[in-house]
Protein backbone atom coordinates (compact mmCIF):
# COMPACT_ATOMS: atom_id res chain seq x y z
CA UNK A 1 0.00 0.00 0.00
CA UNK A 2 1.11 3.48 -0.98
CA UNK A 3 1.62 5.94 1.85
CA UNK A 4 1.16 9.94 1.26
CA UNK A 5 4.77 10.14 0.99
CA UNK A 6 4.91 8.12 -2.05
CA UNK A 7 1.57 9.05 -3.86
CA UNK A 8 3.07 13.13 -3.33
CA UNK A 9 6.15 12.17 -5.08
CA UNK A 10 4.35 10.42 -8.02
CA UNK A 11 1.94 12.98 -8.37
CA UNK A 12 4.98 15.47 -8.45
CA UNK A 13 6.91 13.35 -11.25
CA UNK A 14 3.45 13.26 -13.47
CA UNK A 15 3.87 17.06 -13.28
CA UNK A 16 5.62 19.04 -15.73
CA UNK A 17 8.38 21.16 -14.09
CA UNK A 18 6.98 24.97 -15.60
CA UNK A 19 3.45 23.87 -14.33
CA UNK A 20 4.33 23.62 -10.72
CA UNK A 21 4.44 25.63 -8.12
CA UNK A 22 8.31 26.77 -7.47
CA UNK A 23 10.67 28.75 -5.11
CA UNK A 24 10.12 31.80 -7.07
CA UNK A 25 6.68 31.58 -6.78
CA UNK A 26 6.99 30.71 -2.84
CA UNK A 27 9.67 34.22 -2.38
CA UNK A 28 6.51 36.16 -4.19
CA UNK A 29 3.82 35.01 -1.58
CA UNK A 30 6.53 35.71 1.21
CA UNK A 31 7.17 39.17 -0.32
CA UNK A 32 3.23 39.81 -0.56
CA UNK A 33 2.41 38.00 2.51
CA UNK A 34 0.76 40.91 4.48
CA UNK A 35 -1.75 42.27 1.40
CA UNK A 36 -2.47 38.14 1.37
CA UNK A 37 -3.08 37.90 5.04
CA UNK A 38 -5.42 41.22 5.17
CA UNK A 39 -8.14 39.54 2.60
CA UNK A 40 -8.64 36.45 4.41
CA UNK A 41 -11.99 38.19 6.46
CA UNK A 42 -13.34 38.56 2.00
CA UNK A 43 -12.21 35.36 0.94
CA UNK A 44 -13.62 33.19 3.60
CA UNK A 45 -16.79 34.88 3.68
CA UNK A 46 -17.29 34.86 -0.38
CA UNK A 47 -16.03 31.25 -0.20
CA UNK A 48 -18.92 30.17 1.97
CA UNK A 49 -21.57 32.31 0.96
CA UNK A 50 -20.86 30.62 -2.54
CA UNK A 51 -20.60 27.07 -0.84
CA UNK A 52 -23.98 27.36 0.93
CA UNK A 53 -25.85 28.96 -1.80
CA UNK A 54 -25.68 25.87 -3.36
CA UNK A 55 -27.64 23.06 -2.75
CA UNK A 56 -25.39 19.98 -3.16
CA UNK A 57 -22.44 21.83 -1.34
CA UNK A 58 -24.42 23.37 1.25
CA UNK A 59 -25.70 19.38 1.97
CA UNK A 60 -22.28 18.67 2.91
CA UNK A 61 -21.67 21.51 5.12
CA UNK A 62 -24.56 20.40 6.79
CA UNK A 63 -25.80 21.93 10.16
CA UNK A 64 -22.44 22.82 11.35
CA UNK A 65 -21.80 26.38 12.79
CA UNK A 66 -20.64 28.87 9.86
CA UNK A 67 -17.77 30.49 11.53
CA UNK A 68 -16.62 27.00 12.55
CA UNK A 69 -16.77 26.24 8.88
CA UNK A 70 -15.09 29.48 7.83
CA UNK A 71 -12.21 28.38 10.28
CA UNK A 72 -11.12 25.78 8.25
CA UNK A 73 -10.88 27.85 5.55
CA UNK A 74 -9.03 31.14 7.25
CA UNK A 75 -6.70 27.97 9.04
CA UNK A 76 -5.68 26.69 5.61
CA UNK A 77 -5.10 30.37 4.09
CA UNK A 78 -3.15 31.27 6.59
CA UNK A 79 -1.02 28.14 7.00
CA UNK A 80 -0.79 28.52 3.11
CA UNK A 81 0.55 32.19 3.24
CA UNK A 82 2.41 31.39 5.80
CA UNK A 83 4.06 28.30 4.44
CA UNK A 84 7.68 27.07 3.44
CA UNK A 85 6.30 24.85 0.96
CA UNK A 86 8.13 22.16 1.77
CA UNK A 87 7.54 18.25 1.71
CA UNK A 88 5.14 18.73 4.81
CA UNK A 89 2.53 21.22 3.26
CA UNK A 90 2.14 19.09 0.14
CA UNK A 91 1.60 15.91 1.69
CA UNK A 92 -0.69 18.00 3.80
CA UNK A 93 -2.87 18.85 0.31
CA UNK A 94 -2.92 14.88 -0.13
CA UNK A 95 -4.24 14.08 2.52
CA UNK A 96 -7.56 16.41 2.09
CA UNK A 97 -8.12 14.32 -0.52
CA UNK A 98 -8.73 11.68 1.93
CA UNK A 99 -10.66 13.81 3.67
CA UNK A 100 -12.68 14.86 0.60
CA UNK A 101 -13.66 11.14 0.46
CA UNK A 102 -14.69 10.69 3.75
CA UNK A 103 -16.77 14.04 3.93
CA UNK A 104 -18.05 13.43 -0.01
CA UNK A 105 -16.69 16.43 -1.59
CA UNK A 106 -16.52 15.43 -5.19
CA UNK A 107 -13.04 16.72 -7.65
CA UNK A 108 -15.81 18.92 -9.61
CA UNK A 109 -16.71 20.69 -6.40
CA UNK A 110 -12.88 21.12 -5.32
CA UNK A 111 -11.63 22.37 -8.95
CA UNK A 112 -14.79 24.95 -9.25
CA UNK A 113 -14.00 26.14 -5.60
CA UNK A 114 -10.30 26.46 -6.60
CA UNK A 115 -11.56 28.59 -9.96
CA UNK A 116 -13.52 30.71 -7.82
CA UNK A 117 -10.45 31.15 -5.20
CA UNK A 118 -8.34 32.17 -7.93
CA UNK A 119 -11.45 34.60 -9.61
CA UNK A 120 -11.83 36.34 -5.87
CA UNK A 121 -7.78 36.44 -5.88
CA UNK A 122 -7.41 39.08 -8.74
CA UNK A 123 -10.46 41.00 -7.78
CA UNK A 124 -9.74 41.82 -4.19
CA UNK A 125 -5.47 42.16 -5.20
CA UNK A 126 -6.37 44.27 -8.23
CA UNK A 127 -7.17 46.80 -5.21
CA UNK A 128 -3.88 46.33 -3.68
CA UNK A 129 -1.61 45.75 -6.63
CA UNK A 130 -0.59 47.66 -9.60
CA UNK A 131 -0.98 45.64 -12.87
CA UNK A 132 2.20 43.95 -12.97
CA UNK A 133 2.66 42.82 -9.41
CA UNK A 134 -0.44 41.42 -9.89
CA UNK A 135 -0.70 39.91 -13.07
CA UNK A 136 2.98 38.35 -11.64
CA UNK A 137 1.11 37.12 -8.26
CA UNK A 138 -1.84 35.70 -10.42
CA UNK A 139 0.74 33.53 -11.85
CA UNK A 140 2.37 32.06 -8.92
CA UNK A 141 -1.43 31.28 -7.32
CA UNK A 142 -2.28 29.59 -10.40
CA UNK A 143 0.96 27.14 -10.41
CA UNK A 144 -0.36 27.13 -6.58
CA UNK A 145 -4.03 26.35 -7.92
CA UNK A 146 -2.69 23.43 -10.11
CA UNK A 147 -0.19 22.01 -7.88
CA UNK A 148 -3.11 21.31 -5.25
CA UNK A 149 -5.47 20.29 -7.86
CA UNK A 150 -3.40 17.93 -8.81
CA UNK A 151 -2.35 17.04 -5.16
CA UNK A 152 -5.85 16.85 -4.02
CA UNK A 153 -7.86 15.32 -6.97
CA UNK A 154 -5.08 12.19 -7.23
CA UNK A 155 -5.03 11.65 -3.85
CA UNK A 156 -8.78 10.99 -3.52
CA UNK A 157 -8.36 8.87 -6.68
CA UNK A 158 -5.53 6.63 -5.29
CA UNK A 159 -6.97 6.49 -2.00
CA UNK A 160 -10.41 5.12 -3.43
CA UNK A 161 -8.34 2.46 -5.25
CA UNK A 162 -6.78 1.12 -2.45
CA UNK A 163 -9.05 1.32 -0.15
CA UNK A 164 -11.27 -0.85 -2.69
CA UNK A 165 -8.27 -3.00 -3.23
CA UNK A 166 -8.07 -3.78 0.65
CA UNK A 167 -11.76 -4.26 0.78
CA UNK A 168 -11.58 -7.06 -2.00
CA UNK A 169 -8.32 -8.01 -1.66
CA UNK A 170 -7.51 -7.08 -5.69
CA UNK A 171 -4.51 -6.02 -6.66
CA UNK A 172 -3.71 -2.97 -8.42
CA UNK A 173 -2.76 -5.02 -11.75
CA UNK A 174 -6.63 -7.57 -11.60
CA UNK A 175 -8.13 -3.23 -10.91
CA UNK A 176 -6.36 -1.85 -13.96
CA UNK A 177 -7.36 -4.81 -15.89
CA UNK A 178 -10.78 -4.60 -15.19
CA UNK A 179 -11.09 -1.22 -16.22
CA UNK A 180 -9.23 -1.39 -19.48
CA UNK A 181 -11.39 -4.25 -20.01
CA UNK A 182 -14.53 -2.12 -19.34
CA UNK A 183 -13.07 1.02 -20.64
CA UNK A 184 -12.37 -0.70 -23.92
CA UNK A 185 -16.02 -2.01 -23.66
CA UNK A 186 -17.59 1.76 -23.48
CA UNK A 187 -15.06 3.07 -25.89
CA UNK A 188 -16.39 0.34 -28.34
CA UNK A 189 -20.02 1.37 -27.66
CA UNK A 190 -19.97 4.99 -28.38
CA UNK A 191 -17.96 3.98 -31.62
CA UNK A 192 -20.74 1.55 -32.33
CA UNK A 193 -23.64 4.34 -31.13
CA UNK A 194 -21.71 7.27 -33.38
CA UNK A 195 -21.50 5.01 -36.87
CA UNK B 1 6.66 -20.75 -23.63
CA UNK B 2 4.61 -21.05 -20.47
CA UNK B 3 1.46 -20.06 -22.51
CA UNK B 4 2.00 -22.93 -25.17
CA UNK B 5 2.70 -25.35 -22.52
CA UNK B 6 -0.19 -24.79 -20.62
CA UNK B 7 -2.54 -24.49 -23.11
CA UNK B 8 -1.35 -28.14 -24.68
CA UNK B 9 -2.04 -29.26 -21.06
CA UNK B 10 -5.47 -27.32 -21.13
CA UNK B 11 -6.69 -28.98 -23.84
CA UNK B 12 -5.43 -32.65 -23.01
CA UNK B 13 -7.13 -31.83 -19.28
CA UNK B 14 -10.47 -31.23 -21.11
CA UNK B 15 -9.98 -34.10 -23.59
CA UNK B 16 -9.13 -36.35 -20.81
CA UNK B 17 -12.07 -35.07 -18.80
CA UNK B 18 -15.21 -34.90 -21.10
CA UNK B 19 -16.29 -38.29 -19.30
CA UNK B 20 -16.55 -36.36 -15.77
CA UNK B 21 -18.67 -33.43 -17.92
CA UNK B 22 -15.84 -31.06 -17.30
CA UNK B 23 -17.14 -28.18 -20.01
CA UNK B 24 -14.52 -25.55 -20.02
CA UNK B 25 -11.26 -24.40 -18.47
CA UNK B 26 -8.49 -21.23 -18.15
CA UNK B 27 -5.72 -20.47 -16.64
CA UNK B 28 -5.09 -16.87 -15.16
CA UNK B 29 -2.58 -15.39 -12.98
CA UNK B 30 -3.79 -13.77 -9.76
CA UNK B 31 -3.82 -10.53 -11.41
CA UNK B 32 -6.27 -11.58 -14.26
CA UNK B 33 -3.55 -12.21 -17.24
CA UNK B 34 -5.20 -15.40 -18.94
CA UNK B 35 -2.28 -17.67 -19.48
CA UNK B 36 -4.33 -20.96 -21.69
CA UNK B 37 -7.90 -21.27 -22.00
CA UNK B 38 -10.36 -24.26 -23.60
CA UNK B 39 -13.64 -22.66 -23.81
CA UNK B 40 -16.77 -22.91 -25.70
CA UNK B 41 -17.44 -20.28 -28.31
CA UNK B 42 -18.60 -17.40 -27.38
CA UNK B 43 -16.99 -16.70 -24.42
CA UNK B 44 -14.45 -14.27 -23.91
CA UNK B 45 -11.20 -15.49 -22.37
CA UNK B 46 -9.99 -11.70 -21.43
CA UNK B 47 -13.33 -11.09 -19.55
CA UNK B 48 -13.75 -14.32 -17.48
CA UNK B 49 -9.70 -14.66 -16.68
CA UNK B 50 -9.89 -11.24 -14.43
CA UNK B 51 -13.40 -11.68 -13.20
CA UNK B 52 -11.71 -15.19 -11.92
CA UNK B 53 -9.02 -13.70 -10.81
CA UNK B 54 -11.48 -11.05 -8.78
CA UNK B 55 -13.78 -13.61 -7.30
CA UNK B 56 -10.46 -15.52 -5.66
CA UNK B 57 -9.21 -11.90 -4.73
CA UNK B 58 -12.18 -11.88 -2.90
CA UNK B 59 -13.00 -15.55 -1.68
CA UNK B 60 -8.92 -14.81 -0.29
CA UNK B 61 -9.95 -11.87 1.68
CA UNK B 62 -13.02 -13.13 2.81
CA UNK B 63 -11.12 -16.50 3.89
CA UNK B 64 -9.13 -13.96 5.75
CA UNK B 65 -11.67 -12.30 7.92
CA UNK B 66 -13.46 -15.69 8.53
CA UNK B 67 -9.96 -17.12 9.98
CA UNK B 68 -10.59 -19.78 7.31
CA UNK B 69 -6.10 -20.17 6.57
CA UNK B 70 -4.97 -20.09 2.99
CA UNK B 71 -7.75 -20.32 0.54
CA UNK B 72 -7.66 -23.70 -1.82
CA UNK B 73 -10.82 -22.94 -3.65
CA UNK B 74 -14.30 -21.06 -4.81
CA UNK B 75 -17.02 -22.55 -5.68
CA UNK B 76 -19.43 -20.94 -7.84
CA UNK B 77 -23.19 -22.70 -8.40
CA UNK B 78 -25.55 -22.20 -11.27
CA UNK B 79 -28.51 -23.94 -12.17
CA UNK B 80 -27.16 -25.22 -15.69
CA UNK B 81 -23.33 -25.09 -14.59
CA UNK B 82 -20.96 -24.74 -11.57
CA UNK B 83 -17.43 -23.75 -11.99
CA UNK B 84 -14.62 -24.36 -9.65
CA UNK B 85 -12.16 -21.41 -8.85
CA UNK B 86 -8.69 -23.45 -7.80
CA UNK B 87 -5.41 -21.58 -6.13
CA UNK B 88 -2.57 -23.52 -8.88
CA UNK B 89 0.09 -22.57 -7.61
CA UNK B 90 2.28 -19.33 -7.30
CA UNK B 91 0.50 -16.50 -8.39
CA UNK B 92 -1.39 -19.25 -10.72
CA UNK B 93 -5.55 -19.92 -10.59
CA UNK B 94 -7.73 -22.73 -12.59
CA UNK B 95 -10.93 -21.92 -13.16
CA UNK B 96 -13.38 -24.51 -14.69
CA UNK B 97 -16.86 -24.90 -15.70
CA UNK B 98 -18.64 -28.02 -15.35
CA UNK B 99 -22.07 -29.62 -15.84
CA UNK B 100 -24.80 -29.38 -12.75
CA UNK B 101 -25.07 -33.49 -12.96
CA UNK B 102 -20.81 -34.01 -12.53
CA UNK B 103 -19.59 -35.86 -10.09
CA UNK B 104 -18.01 -33.67 -7.46
CA UNK B 105 -15.07 -35.61 -6.38
CA UNK B 106 -14.41 -36.83 -9.66
CA UNK B 107 -13.93 -33.26 -10.72
CA UNK B 108 -11.95 -32.43 -7.45
CA UNK B 109 -9.49 -35.29 -8.43
CA UNK B 110 -8.97 -34.12 -11.85
CA UNK B 111 -8.37 -30.44 -10.47
CA UNK B 112 -5.37 -31.74 -7.85
CA UNK B 113 -4.20 -33.77 -10.26
CA UNK B 114 -3.96 -31.33 -13.48
CA UNK B 115 -3.00 -28.25 -10.49
CA UNK B 116 0.09 -30.31 -10.01
CA UNK B 117 1.28 -30.30 -13.72
CA UNK B 118 0.42 -26.81 -13.60
CA UNK B 119 2.77 -25.99 -11.01
CA UNK B 120 5.12 -28.48 -12.56
CA UNK B 121 5.09 -26.06 -15.63
CA UNK B 122 4.89 -22.88 -14.23
CA UNK B 123 8.89 -23.75 -12.02
CA UNK B 124 10.41 -25.95 -14.74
Amino acid sequence: MKDIQQITAEIFESMPVATRFNDADAALVKQHKDILLSIEDELAKGFYDTLYEHQKTADILGGEDRAKRENVLRSWWQKTINSDFDDAYWEWQVFVGLIHIKQKVTNPMMISMWGWILTALRKLLNERLNQSELDTVMMSFERLAATIQALTAESFLANYVQAIEQATGFNNNLIDRMVGMQIDGLIKNRATASI
Amino acid sequence: MHQEKLTGLLDRFNEESRGINIEASEIVTTDGLSLAASLPAGIDADRVGPLCAGAFALSRAIAKEFDMGELGQVIIKGSKSSALVNFAGEQTILTLRFDVDANIDEVNEAVKNVSEEIRHSIVS
